[in-house]
């Protein structure tokens, strides 16, 4: 403040009271943007059916809004056995806890964890807090055993969306939702936790190719 | 063009050219609309995850991109026996082949029809071409007894996308996507066709209530 000070003192009143307008008004600016971006993560989960599968309810204000699995009609069987239900390998898969509870739920990871499971897939427990380099197992600091999210989250499709959009909804998951105490089991996986399912011959290359592709595609 | 010639007969020539210019340019500019809602279409249709049921994943490029299910590893089961493979009633259903082919796809369906069932989630099959003036069964000319999407098509929750942002999904479905002729078997369902599961009690309201709800905080 005393470098600003020193530097308006030869300027007249009303600039000074300008500027102090501009110093006074800059925490609000700051908030507005949290909450207009808070505003965008809960339009983004609403419009993306995050609350289908993470918990059941579709509406905000019910409950169960985004608090994970609580029973066996919300789980997912992955594997053979979704055909035939007798054959095997069967992996049950259980959509998390996203409100920010520290034991049960999101509280423990960061916004930038969070943003890295929607870009990447990268499972938040395994991933540290860092900013991810390359989207290539074994690159850059990309994990070269990556433990993926369990099927069906669909991060591959989510990752599309751009930067701002994927901070907005880890904003609303850590900074618009109240913690709510809902342990869901982990989900049960292959020993490589899916990296085999997750290559771009499967999941196709991020960024997408660019349109139109000649065999699906018209102009 | 005669009533607009009459209307600047006494304006200059520099206004005169500038107007040609801008009779010429409007065809490319709305050419250039209809390519970036083309575009924008796209994007959504690949971060939704449309393909993720309707075929191809978020790839684009893929053999089978949004042309519906192709085999029972894409098909759901919906009901009790989705917990208990003995339970019943269980209903087989199956995400439609969404590029425009005639027979098969969404080439019958006007991108009115495809915004309806994005927004209301009535099936386009039986609902008409027009502007839906309700959101409540029975109100302006929303069905009394509407026929919705089967699950687990989440039409409620794209159905909070903008206009403008549904409009550009079904301009990319009738004009980005090159037609493809697999046949989808129509999807099993209850006598109602899902109404008593599609209620505001269990759906929510559109629009969603405001932020911050008893989950939430500000």
């Amino acid at each position: 403040m005393k470098r600003w000070l020193s530097g308006v003192a030869v300027m007249g009143g009303a600039t000074m009271v300008m500027l102090s307008v501009a110093a006074w008004t800059k925490p609000d600016k700051a908030k507005q943007d949290r909450a207009a971006q808070i505003a965008r993560g809960r339009f983004l989960m609403l419009s993306h059916d995050c609350g289908d599968c993470h918990g059941g309810v579709v509406d905000p204000s019910q409950k169960g809004w985004l608090t994970g699995v609580r029973g066996p009609s919300q789980e997912f069987k992955i594997g053979p056995c979704y055909v035939d239900p007798a054959a095997k390998p069967c992996f049950t898969t259980r959509p998390k806890n996203l409100t920010p509870d520290n034991a049960t739920g999101t509280g423990r990871f960061t916004e930038r964890q969070i943003f890295n499971a929607l870009r990447y897939g990268l499972r938040p427990e395994e991933t540290p807090d860092v900013e991810i380099t390359s989207t290539t197992p074994g690159q850059g600091n990309f994990p070269l055993h990556p433990h993926y999210l369990a099927p069906p989250m669909p991060w591959w499709s989510w990752r599309h969306m751009p930067d701002e959009d994927l901070r907005a909804i880890a904003a609303y998951i850590k900074g618009g939702l109240k913690p709510q105490t809902n342990k869901v089991l982990d989900s049960e996986g292959p020993p490589d936790f899916w990296a085999s399912e997750y290559t771009v011959e499967k999941i196709g290359p991020y960024p997408a190719k660019s349109y139109p592709q000649s065999e699906t595609e018209r102009q | 063009m005669k009533r607009w010639i009459g209307g600047v007969a006494t304006v200059g020539s520099a206004t005169l050219v500038m107007l040609s210019a801008a009779a010429w340019t409007r065809p490319a500019s709305v050419r250039q609309d209809k390519a970036e809602q083309i575009a924008r279409g796209r994007q959504i249709v690949i971060q939704q995850d449309c393909g993720g049921c309707h075929g191809g994943g978020s790839n684009p490029a893929a053999k089978g991109w949004l042309a519906g299910v192709t085999g029972p590893d894409m098909e759901f089961k919906i009901g009790p026996c989705y917990v208990d493979p003995a339970a019943k009633p269980c209903f087989t259903t199956r995400p439609k082949n969404l590029t425009p082919d005639n027979a098969n796809g969404t080439g019958r369906f006007t991108e009115r029809q495809i915004f309806n069932a994005l927004r209301y989630g009535l099936r386009p099959e039986e609902t008409p071409d027009a502007e839906i003036s309700g959101t409540t069964p029975g109100k302006g000319n929303f069905p009394l007894h509407p026929h919705y999407l089967a699950p687990p098509m989440p039409w409620m929750a794209w159905r909070h996308m903008p206009d403008a942002d549904l409009w550009a999904i079904a301009a990319y479905l009738k004009n980005g996507v090159k037609p493809n002729p697999n046949k989808v078997a129509d999807s099993d369902g209850p006598p109602d066709f899902w109404a008593s599961e599609m209620t505001v009690d269990k759906i929510g309201p559109y629009p969603a209530l405001a932020f911050p709800t008893e989950n939430e905080k500000k």
